[in-house]
């Protein structure tokens, strides 16, 4: 499910939490489903429980997620994640812009590119 | 919480540790590397109360380990070439440890045992060094203590029980807190189970920090600039520790959070501008030429 | 509860470390059925098969079961066995840190380890024995089983097995490798007392006028392991000391209260208890990394490598001057001993070759240090060898050797040195006259001279040991040694310096035999002549009579002069017999002329044909005053020896004379002519020893026959018979 990149200069539980949430935005977690125990994942991923602890506490304080005594981590809404992970979206978007400016594209390009990338996914 | 204050040991002429300090928290997985020699095991055998320190001391939730029964409970050690009676089988060490230390879990031992495919009776002396390992991590992990302290931990380990271990660890830091300190030669083994890392040289603690605050310490930026700028000006403020040039191509390891560097490099109209992403090994190997060592010195 | 259960855990972990030692185990057992039953077995049926008239079989088996010096052996080897097996793991690194990071204390680590040695030793001991004790009954011998003393055998026994693994732990604690442990643990089991007798060596050589008695400096018990396994090796040997054999002694329950072995035994038990303390103390404060150096205790290199250099330049100087007989090689050998041993010890500590070069401060300082001790000793800096006290000083004095001739003061029975008893004797009654004193003055003036000259070879002469008491009350001894041997003109001034001391005044009135004999403790009085000494002869039970003799013979016997005695044989001989004692002669169990007799008040006093009144007495009482009872004489055999005769200085005694030659006399009338002019050998022995020396003729002699046996007599000088060759 989720993977961690050796080379991401982040913290380890900041990309197992952002990693939740992809997986939370995408629906590959719906809303009230129980995510894995600390345990479980911790074994997964080969790192300190504590990592995923501390991942699991960031997403409670963000309220993605909600936790039940005795039974778990759930999924709460998905609106948020959803709202945020576009955001994090538009900042790759912008990122992608900036890069076909720099080798000289001009805008009436960037949008034609977008557009035609976007039929793409059109008759969803 | 383990603390290491500025622990002082000399055989003889040589320094095999040089005022080293260093704080291990709680549930933490330390890794603990250097080269052959570097003074790891003389430290492993320090915290685990075998050695006396000079000068310094260690102390565990804030009282001495050396000599002190009580304490010495509270962890289990393994060391690089660890000593077995010649005729013991994992059977009758673990009746051994099961008199020694009151949690010794000897289900779970089984269990490990079990799974790693080693037989409970056969001889520790007939078994190949990888195989003696396996059984003296189990034996480890299955000890019931607060502290867990290996001396090349996965030495000799094929990965398949490397992995096995590895998870048997996980489970008991989540069972009950454990506390963990494994050497090793290099990273790779560790890979991502140690969240905190040390690195020894020459019997001295070159530094000490969490992983994430190394990594998230040095970024390696990628840039031509509109104008011809130094990376020393460039990233005025934060601290380069290497810096090439190719042509108007620059490339400099910065020592800075994100932020700033991204702020510094916002001052400047770039006509490109990339972060690579940096490996540990990599980092670690900066961090040391900046320092001044060679890095096959080091052996990471 | 945490106590219990603590405890329990304690014995758990000590069954297991018994348990892991097997095979030291067994190769106890086999050792203990070895000594005890197995030896048994095998010296019983030897001793059954062998035919020996008189054999005391039962003392034999109770001197075997009791007094079997390669039990402690065995027991003693079998304690360093088990000490560095069961501390084995101190000397290698990962053993030490595998043990010492296990959650046991050091204290209970020490104590399990060492437990575990007796453990493994007491069961099978006692089992051995009872095995022992198995193989005696079915043999027959069981009544030399007594619980008190069987009791008694194991406490020693196990007494030397405690103290030597006391030391053999405190060996493997002191060291960081096993040949380091080997070696050190050797030197404090035996080198300490090699030591001292080292030292002992060098202080006899350099001062030889210095009597030392063993008594005081006999340290064996530095050595558990000598003394113990010759205290109960000479239980064996002691007929002597024991006339009832080991069987009376066993009987009444006093073998080893004898030879005080019980007493030692539990001084060394306390003494192994001290040491295993320390030992855990020691243990306690060692350093694990310390494992895989020679000595762990960086303190104890220099003492340790001192006591080998000093141990091995005298073992080697000695042997230098015991082969070559050259001074000088004394010196060089110590140096070349001194250098062998630090190269050794500094190998063994650096544990590589190149480390013989190394702390060569040390070897300096030592070497300086030796230098200046020896050579104080050898210049005799405080002059101990050659000081003597100004004439004026000395208020009395006395000379003792074990030369008859040369001493002035006579241990019937004692035929060896000095002992402190016999100083103390001597201190309380020296002769006070002034010319005696001027004589031994002038004997130890000669001795002085003699020490100056060649002091390194004195020590194989005759020696001779002189007391003076100064007009302070200070008592000043020294032991001197004839320049040259028993042929010298030397020898021949101080003989008779000391028998001009012996016909002094003085003397003749307190220290010869005649003066000494008690009337009231003579039962009997035996007198023999020259045809009787020793076979037959007239007893004499009348106190009175026995009284009146005495009496008279001390009064005459102070007339007798030098010149005398070594001109007049001897006509009969008195001998004073104390209570029981001619009884016991009678049973074969005394013999009357043997050294053996120190009885109390037993003489041999001679008697001279000046001595009329005693002459007269004899007459009075029927005895025949006459040298030979000639129809008592059945044969005469006659010696020549013509060397002698050519040469009248040589001396038969030194000389075997080669041309010697012996005829036989039966012809009954002969023999009063052959015999005029000698006396038997026995009565003049009896007399002042200067008679043998300057009285007596060397160039003839005999032997005469009597029914009870044969008599060998001597000629006086001036009075060997005219024309004695033509009996060839």
């Amino acid at each position: 499910m989720l993977c961690l990149d050796r080379h991401d200069p982040r913290p380890v539980y900041e990309q197992v939490a952002e990693g939740l949430e992809r997986l939370i935005a995408r629906g590959v977690l719906a809303e009230d489903d129980q995510l894995p125990s600390v345990r479980q994942l911790a074994t997964d991923l080969m790192v300190n429980p504590n990592t995923v602890q501390k991942a699991y506490s960031e997403l409670l304080s963000r309220g993605t997620i909600y936790s039940v005594r005795g039974r778990g981590n759930f999924v709460s809404g998905t609106a948020d994640v959803r709202g945020r992970r576009m955001q994090e979206i538009g900042v790759q978007i912008e990122a992608l812009i900036r890069e076909a400016k720099e080798i000289g594209a001009t805008k009436a390009e960037c949008e034609r590119l977008i557009h035609e990338k976007l039929g793409v996914y059109d008759h969803d | 919480m383990i603390e290491v204050k500025k622990v002082q040991k000399r055989f003889g002429r040589t320094v095999a540790l040089n005022r080293i300090s260093l704080e291990i928290p709680d549930g933490a997985v330390y890794g603990l590397i250097g080269a052959n020699g570097a003074g790891k095991s003389t430290l492993m055998r320090t915290l685990s109360g075998v050695l006396k320190p000079d000068r310094g001391t260690v102390l565990l939730d804030g009282a001495p380990v050396y000599e002190k029964t009580a304490q010495k409970r509270r962890c289990f050690s393994v060391s690089d070439e660890q000593y077995c009676f010649s005729d013991s089988t994992p059977r009758s060490l673990m009746r051994y440890y099961a008199m020694l230390y009151p949690k010794f879990n000897t289900a779970r031992c089984r269990g490990l045992l079990a799974e790693l495919g080693l037989g409970e009776r056969s001889r520790l002396r007939a078994m190949s060094k990888g195989m003696r390992r396996q059984v003296w991590m189990a034996l480890a992990v299955s000890a019931g203590t607060d502290c867990l302290l290996c001396d090349e931990a996965f030495d000799g380990l094929d990965p398949v029980s490397r992995q096995t271990i590895k998870k048997a660890i996980i489970e008991e830091i989540d069972e009950r807190g454990l506390t963990v300190v494994l050497t090793s030669h290099n990273l790779f083994e560790l890979e991502n189970l140690a969240d905190h890392v040390g690195l020894l040289n020459n019997g001295a603690l070159l530094f000490s920090s969490s992983v994430d605050e190394v990594r998230g310490q040095l970024r390696k930026v990628q840039y031509v600039s509109e104008q011809p700028v130094e990376p020393q000006v460039l990233f005025a403020g934060c601290t380069v520790l290497s810096e090439e040039k190719r042509g108007r191509l620059c490339t400099a390891v910065v020592r800075g959070s994100r932020e700033r560097t991204e702020a510094c490099l916002r001052r400047v109209p770039m006509v490109y501008c990339e972060d690579i992403p940096l490996s540990l090994e990599e980092i670690f190997m900066t961090e040391m030429e900046a320092k001044g060592y060679e890095t096959d010195q080091i052996g990471v | 509860m945490k106590q219990t259960k603590s405890a329990s855990k304690f014995s758990k972990l000590l069954r297991r470390e018994v348990m892991r030692q097997m095979p030291l185990g067994v190769l106890t057992l086999l050792a203990l059925l070895a000594v005890l039953p197995g030896y048994a077995l095998v010296a019983i049926q030897s001793m059954e098969g062998a035919e020996t008239m008189d054999f005391d079989l039962i003392g034999a088996a109770a001197g075997l079961l009791y007094a079997n010096p390669w039990v402690i052996l065995v027991m003693e080897l079998l304690a360093v066995l088990s000490a560095s097996a069961l501390f084995h793991y101190l000397h290698v690194r990962q053993q030490t840190d595998f043990y010492h990071a296990l959650p046991i204390s050091r204290w209970k680590l020490f104590a399990r380890q060492t437990l575990a040695g007796f453990l493994l030793m007491i069961p099978l001991y006692v089992l051995s024995l009872l095995l022992l004790c198995a193989v005696y009954t079915v043999k027959g011998y069981g009544n030399c089983l007594i619980v008190v003393l069987l009791v008694q055998k194991a406490v020693i026994e196990l007494s030397s097995f405690a103290i030597v693994y006391a030391v053999s732990v405190l060996a493997c604690v002191l060291c960081g490798s096993v040949l380091a442990a080997l070696t050190v643990n050797f030197g404090l089991q035996v080198g300490l007392y090699a030591l001292w007798e080292c030292v002992l060596i060098v202080f006899r050589t350099f001062y030889p006028a210095h009597i030392l008695f063993m008594k005081h400096w006999d340290m064996k018990f530095l050595s558990p392991m000598i003394h113990q396994c010759g205290k109960i090796g000479r239980l064996q040997y002691s007929n002597v000391d024991y006339p009832d054999g080991l069987t009376g002694l066993i009987s009444n329950g006093t073998v080893y209260r004898q030879n005080n072995l019980m007493r030692i035994s539990l001084c060394y038990l306390l003494v192994a208890a001290v040491v295993l303390l320390l030992a855990a103390l020691l243990y306690r404060r060692r350093r694990s990394e310390r494992t895989g150096q020679a000595i762990v205790f960086r303190g104890l290199r220099l003492p340790i490598k001192y006591a080998a250099m000093t141990l091995c330049g005298i073992l080697c100087g000695w042997l230098m001057f015991a082969v070559t007989d050259l001074w000088p090689t004394l010196f060089a050998g110590m140096a070349a001993g001194v250098i062998l041993a630090q190269c050794v010890i500094e190998i063994v500590f650096g544990m590589e070759l190149r480390a013989m070069f190394s702390h060569q401060l040390s070897l300096w300082v030592y070497l300086i240090a030796a230098v200046i001790a020896v050579g104080a000793m050898h210049l005799d800096v405080t002059g101990y060898n050659e000081t003597l006290p100004e004439r004026a000083e000395i208020a009395a004095a006395d000379v003792y050797s074990y030369e008859h001739a040369l001493t002035t003061r006579d241990y019937a029975g004692q035929d060896g040195e000095l002992t402190e008893e016999m100083l103390q004797e001597m201190e309380g009654d020296l002769l006070t006259d002034a010319e005696s004193i001027d004589e031994i003055y002038a004997m130890a003036q000669r001795g002085v001279q003699s020490m100056r000259d060649h002091r390194e070879s004195i020590s194989y002469n005759t020696e001779y040991d002189v007391v003076f008491r100064l007009r302070d009350g200070t008592h000043f001894v020294r032991s001197y040694y004839l320049a040259g041997d028993q042929d010298s003109e030397e020898y021949r001034v101080l003989t008779e310096r000391a028998a001009g001391i012996r016909f002094s005044k003085q003397y003749l009135a307190s220290r010869t035999p005649a003066a000494m004999a008690d009337a009231g403790k003579t039962e009997k009085l035996l007198i023999e002549n020259s045809s009787q000494a020793g076979c037959a002869g007239t007893l004499v039970e009348d106190t009175d009579a026995i009284a009146a003799l005495l009496d008279s013979v001390r009064e005459e016997s102070q007339q007798l002069t030098e010149d005398y005695v070594t001109e007049h044989p001897p006509i009969l001989m008195l001998h004073t017999l104390p209570d029981g004692a001619w009884a016991r002669r009678q049973d074969g169990e005394h013999e009357l002329y043997t050294l053996d007799c120190a009885e109390e008040n037993e003489f041999n006093i001679p008697v001279y044909a000046c001595e009329k009144q005693t002459i007269a007495l004899l007459k009075e009482m029927g005895i025949a005053v006459e040298r030979f009872t000639l129809s008592d004489v059945q044969a005469v055999e006659l010696w020549s020896y013509p060397q002698a005769q050519e040469d009248l200085t040589l001396r038969s005694a030194v000389t075997a004379d080669r041309d010697a030659k012996s005829v036989q006399i039966a012809e009954s009338s002969q023999f009063g002519g052959i015999l005029a002019g000698a006396a038997a050998q026995i009565l003049l022995d009896a007399c002042d020893p200067i008679v043998s020396i300057d009285g007596t003729a060397d160039s003839y002699d005999g032997m005469l026959t009597r029914t009870e046996g044969e008599i060998c007599f001597r000629y006086m000088k001036n009075m060997v018979p005219v024309g004695l060759d033509q009996y060839w």
